[in-house]
């Protein structure tokens, strides 16, 4: 641990991320308020691959000049361990939560391997009761399912790239609003990277987990060592003038990506006063092959 | 980039087919020059009737002259580019399935038929069956983008299977004729008894409302999608005339009842 700064020292360690196939997922609607009600929908309960079936966020807006069909837009990203629950995950959600809403429309918003893509609108389309058709524009084709406001377009095939998952800041903070303030605005900078996502609530984390648990039937449980009301109890990571710690993770379409959310992240926290120490989860390496190792990024030398 | 200049105009055709980027790349110009064109009924030379110049190795090919009975003219090709500095005859782009032809003056008959893939753009008009299947064929266009920025002839996209049709002005009688499916987007005015006989195709008129056969049924009026996602297309190739009335309110009517009735008429909603 070296001190860097008068406020926040970065602690000489390593944010521990892991491959994910990434698909994205551009919604579009009449108005930019259906726009975010699809978007939320379809990115709900999609904070952690520990308990959900993706992970997923929305990237960014996208203005209807950005857009396949010139109406305002988002851009989603979800992440899954493999094409198959990717696709699993993308039908149901797109199914459940976007075909439902009214005037959207879906579109893929990566390039398209065949090998590699998933079948999504061709999956979705049965649900036009056989009087689905289809169109093909520009070498891609798109399923018109009829539906009560008219039809749902969705495109056949979205493709898929390998990007990164758990990225992670831990922010130890001396207390609790200044803290969230800090989290919020560490938040806010490492979502402003585009093709990052942070899957949780808001963008932050106040349950950071550890893998294990003392109980066989669960796969993660809280890590202690960041819990205040344990100091006592466990050998804790907190400092003594510690009240709260966040975590804020990030996942993103590729490593630079991380990267530069987690250098914007740790550069937004250095500003702040209540922040006493950064540091990143990780795992001894042993969980994923990429090290994001916080003093590199942030431009310093490591002890 | 190869240039073909024209020599003299012709009263009988000369077919070419061999004015292709898949035909002429690699090739020098001595041996360009002695390709084989049929000339009505006799065999002659390339170079009887083009002068050669450059290289297609770059897969682009610019033909100059008034080509107005030269016919065939990119049958086939599936890759590169083709540029014609003027009128040309029958058959321009017939079956091809890739790359790129634009056509700067009028195109004859049956432009772009049976083609599969690739990007046809002729700035004048064309004559009939431009994406039409041959006679006898199953179907006519299965892919690709025709655009025409003047008017189109009678059975323009007859056998249509896949791919768009864009004809800037007006079209005449028997559009999208048995077709299958794909698309056909008329800018002015449609001739009689469109879609006669199709089964899933989607004619668009964004002109004034034609006059339908009566096994065209009123099905209500929408917005499709893929008609905003088309205009958006559109822009991209460089395509502006018909790009807002595409995001415009339709009246749907659906037909072809005498066939599988899952085709559609779209006028301009009043």
């Amino acid at each position: 641990m070296t001190e860097m700064d008068p406020k926040a020292v970065i602690e000489d360690t390593f944010a521990e991320a892991f491959p994910l196939t990434v698909a994205r997922v551009i919604v579009t609607a009449d108005n930019s308020r259906l726009v975010q009600s699809a978007a939320i929908a379809a990115t709900g309960f999609a904070s952690s691959i520990i308990g959900c079936d993706v992970e997923a966020g929305i990237d960014c807006d996208l203005t209807a000049a950005a857009t396949p069909d010139g109406r305002p837009g988002a851009s989603l990203l979800f992440f899954s361990f493999s094409r198959p629950l990717l696709e699993k995950s993308l039908v149901n959600r797109i199914g459940q939560a976007i075909l439902t809403c009214p005037t959207t429309a879906c579109y893929n918003g990566l390039p398209v391997d065949p090998e590699k893509c998933l079948k999504i609108g061709s999956q979705l389309r049965f649900f036009g009761d056989g009087w689905q058709g289809s169109k093909k524009i520009g070498g891609s084709r798109f399923w018109r399912i009829p539906v009560m406001d008219g039809e749902f377009l969705v495109e056949e095939q979205f493709g898929t790239v390998k990007g990164v998952g758990g990225g992670n800041l831990i922010l130890l903070c001396r207390d609790a609003a200044g803290g969230l303030d800090a989290a919020e605005a560490c938040a806010a900078a490492m979502r402003d990277v585009p093709g990052v996502i942070l899957p949780f609530p808001h963008g932050i984390v106040r349950s950071g987990s550890k893998v294990g648990s003392r109980y066989k039937a669960l796969k993660a449980s809280t890590n202690e060592a960041y819990c205040p009301t344990l100091r006592a109890l466990v050998p804790t990571q907190m400092p003594v003038d510690s009240v709260v710690a966040y975590e804020i993770v990030a996942d993103g379409i590729d490593l630079v990506s991380v990267e530069e959310a987690t250098r914007r992240g740790i550069a937004a926290l250095l500003g702040h006063q209540s922040v006493i120490r950064i540091t990143a989860g990780n795992y001894g390496g042993k969980l994923g092959p990429f090290h994001l190792y916080l003093r590199t990024i942030a431009g310093l030398t490591r002890d | 980039m190869l240039t073909l200049s024209l020599l003299h105009n012709h009263l009988v055709p000369v077919e070419a087919e061999c004015i292709s980027p898949n035909t002429l790349a690699g090739l020098a110009v001595c041996e360009i020059e002695r390709l084989s064109v049929f000339h009505g009924n006799r065999k002659e030379s390339l170079a009887d009737h083009f002068s050669v110049e450059g290289s297609a190795s770059d897969e682009s090919i610019v033909v100059k002259g008034d080509c107005s009975r030269i016919k065939w003219l990119g049958a086939s090709m599936s890759r590169g580019t083709l540029r014609v500095d003027g009128s040309v005859g029958m058959h321009i782009g017939s079956r091809m399935s890739g790359g790129e032809i634009l056509v700067s003056g009028d195109a004859g008959d049956w432009a772009g038929a049976e083609m599969s893939g690739g990007l046809l753009k002729v700035h004048g008009n064309v004559g009939n069956s431009a994406g039409a299947g041959y006679r006898g064929s199953v179907h006519g266009m299965k892919g690709g983008t025709i655009i025409i920025d003047g008017d189109a002839g009678h059975e323009t996209g007859a056998y249509l299977r896949r791919g768009l049709i864009v004809v800037q002005k007006s079209v005449g009688d028997f559009c999208g004729f048995n077709a299958l499916a794909g698309t056909v987007i008329a800018g002015g005015r449609l001739g009689l008894r469109p879609g006669a006989g199709m089964k899933r195709a989607s004619i668009v008129a964004c002109g004034p409302a034609p006059e339908l056969l009566p096994t065209f049924q009123w099905s209500g009026v929408v917005a499709p999608q893929y008609l905003r996602m088309i205009g958006c297309h559109l822009r991209t190739i460089g395509v502006d005339g018909l790009g807002q009335i595409l995001f415009r309110r339709f009246v749907r009517y659906c037909g072809d009842m005498v066939a599988l009735g899952k085709g559609e008429i779209l006028t301009l909603a009043p």
